[in-house]
């Protein structure tokens, strides 16, 4: 009787708890049972060994022109993986590198956006009153506008189009959705038992923010950081679409587009179709990842099966 | 019901003066500056004809100080002052422009719609169906797919190769005054490219909008007391589940405006977006300026009215 009980508690400890797992094995767990999302992250690996090695995988450089074909664009062929620009390079090299350009930017900007993002949300929650109340009507404001079109105003004519200042431009305006979500976690967060607790215990705001705070609040930033990547690359190809983003002849997908409806690339869909491809894969890739992520790191449903 | 609206109406006054602040703060402060405008000129000027200029069109100022005289002008004389490339009032050139980028968003929000919501309806009511996935394809390339990109393959398909449809602008050279058949054949590659982007975000909204209402109690009451599913469905979940989509549109607003000006400009339509980049290429301050205030005035107004139906549609919202 008592052996049986043993083993009727025994079975019931196997069965219904979890094992123990680190924090990084048991996302990864969860992470990796959805299988989109494990598409996406092997699509972005595959992408930053291209980007890494870009020099290294192609025979041709990226503005290099063949004077031979210069004038008339060549399908993909074996020599040409992608075929050939209207200047006679070689398509496969320029994606190559803009894979490069895209990924870049998609992560810096993203990593501006995201720091500020959370400086200005944890300031405004922490704070609250009437800093809360001025600094969330200034993200109001800035949501007004729509963000591409502020972001091309300002790139176009502050007229710089290196790669930094491409990168801040995009990352110091578009940090307004995380410091919404980052006020929104840091606003429940501050009124809960353990941050009391820390502050009886005589910790100071730092503290309680570095400490309590913006741990617990981090799972949603990356989350939202994940997919701002993706957002990021897409304004990127517009801004350098519309000839105010990366310049030619940096290779870049967005501008590899610029000429799409002249009568000589519309002949040579090639041209038009990859790198737009290019882009879709990568930014959909992004989001199957950021909701891998959001579902892997949802606290409410850790631990278990 | 009233007071909700007055009061709401009371706070847009300040919304609207700091984001026209934002706007010409950003303007103002970006590196390059309006000297630029003479870069591209082909006759040389010397540097005190460059002053007069500069001086004439108040261009020497602080911008916090071109900003009072526009804030003044706007207040006075109801004016967003005058292009400096063709001399017309920007409030003219706006409003004339207004009604081609209202049209394209009108008809592709329309469109989308249509096909969304019997879509997401579907796909909340047989999940894991050929659909439902299909939906879901759906969604995640729309959402990754830059807009221009599908206009110009749509343009390269239908227009270029296929010659079925017209490849730019809103009429044919030589047809003179309105032709309905005309006009529609040159919306179809424009309204299918914004529509397709947007169909993402709307079957996504709504069909979790369904699927949340589904769940709720008043809906296995519905079916428990014998109704048809018919009548669930469409009478009960979908008139709920649409609710919170009329707050989402106001939410929508600014992606559909950056939306349709890159179809106007991929496609040469002349609406706000066209003219608003040429004017940002053309260094046009006063147009640039009149364009992105307007834009987000638009956001803000289209806000408002979301939030005004929501509490009027709602009974169980009570905002007074």
């Amino acid at each position: 009787m008592a052996m049986m009980q043993q083993q009727g508690v025994r079975a019931f400890a196997d069965e219904e708890l979890p094992p123990h797992l680190s924090m990084a094995t048991d996302v990864w767990r969860r992470f990796a049972r959805n299988r989109l999302s494990l598409i996406g992250l092997a699509v972005v690996a595959g992408l930053v060994f291209c980007a890494l090695l870009a020099g290294h995988l192609t025979r041709y450089d990226p503005n290099a022109i063949d004077p031979a074909i210069i004038g008339s664009a060549q399908p993909p062929s074996a020599q040409h993986l992608f075929g050939t620009d209207v200047d006679g390079r070689d398509y496969f090299t320029r994606m190559l590198f803009g894979a490069r350009i895209s990924l870049e930017v998609g992560f810096s900007a993203m990593i501006v956006a995201v720091t500020l993002g959370t400086l200005y949300g944890v300031v405004s929650a922490f704070y609250g009153g009437i800093v809360d109340a001025a600094m969330m009507r200034f993200v109001d404001m800035m949501l007004s506008f729509p963000t591409f079109f502020l972001i091309l105003t300002v790139e176009a004519l502050t007229n710089n189009f290196s790669f930094i200042v491409i990168m801040l431009v995009i990352g110091l305006l578009s940090w307004m959705g995380v410091a919404r979500l980052v006020r929104g976690q840091v606003l429940s967060l501050r009124e809960r038992d353990f941050v009391s607790a820390a502050r009886a215990m005589g910790a100071d705001d730092g503290r309680i923010i570095g400490r309590h705070l913006l741990p617990n609040a981090l799972a949603p930033v990356i989350v939202a950081a994940t997919l701002a990547i993706g957002d990021n690359i897409l304004t990127e190809a517009g801004l350098s679409y519309l000839g105010v983003g990366v310049q030619i002849p940096t290779p870049s997908w967005g501008n590899s587009l610029q000429k799409a409806l002249d009568p000589d690339v519309q002949s040579a869909p090639w041209l038009i179709f990859i790198p737009g491809a290019l882009i879709v894969l990568t930014v959909v890739a992004f989001n199957f990842i950021g909701e891998g992520l959001r579902d892997a790191l949802d606290p409410k449903t850790r631990g278990g099966p | 019901m009233s007071s909700y609206i007055s009061r709401r109406l009371v706070g847009l006054v300040p919304l609207l003066f700091g984001i026209s602040i934002i706007s010409y703060a950003m303007m103002g402060l970006a590196p390059g500056g309006p000297a630029a405008i003479f870069a591209g000129m082909a006759r040389q000027m010397t540097p005190a004809d460059r002053a007069v200029i500069m001086h004439n069109l108040g261009l020497d100022r602080p911008w916090y100080v071109q900003y009072f005289y526009w804030l003044k002008n706007l207040l006075v004389s109801h004016s967003l002052g005058y292009s400096f490339i063709d001399g017309r009032p920007v409030m003219t050139k706006i409003l004339e422009k207004l009604p081609v980028t209202a049209e394209l968003i009108g008809i592709s929000f329309a469109v989308t719609m249509l096909v969304a919501i019997p879509v997401a309806i579907y796909s909340a009511t047989h999940k894991n169906s050929a659909i439902d996935y299909l939906a879901t394809v759906i969604v995640f390339v729309g959402y990754g797919m830059p807009i221009f990109w599908l206009g110009i393959v749509l343009l390269n398909l239908f227009s270029v190769r296929l010659h079925w449809l017209p490849s730019s602008g809103l009429t044919n050279l030589g047809v003179s005054g309105f032709d309905l058949a005309d006009r529609v054949r040159h919306l179809i590659l424009p309204v299918a490219t914004l529509s397709f982007v947007s169909l993402a975000a709307w079957i996504r909204y709504q069909r979790s909008s369904m699927i949340e209402v589904l769940g709720e109690d008043f809906i296995r009451t519905a079916a428990a007391k014998g109704l048809g599913r018919w009548t669930v469905v469409y009478k009960h979940a979908f008139r709920n589940a649409l609710l919170p989509l009329i707050t989402l549109i106001g939410l929508y607003l600014p992606a559909l405006l950056t939306g349709a000006y890159f179809v106007e400009i991929v496609f040469s339509i002349p609406g706000m977006g066209y003219i608003g980049l040429n004017a940002i290429f053309e260094r046009d301050y006063p147009t640039i300026m009149g364009t992105v205030f307007f834009s987000a005035v638009l956001v803000v107004l289209g806000n408002l009215f979301a939030d005004i139906a929501y509490a009027a549609v709602d009974p169980r919202i009570r905002y007074d």
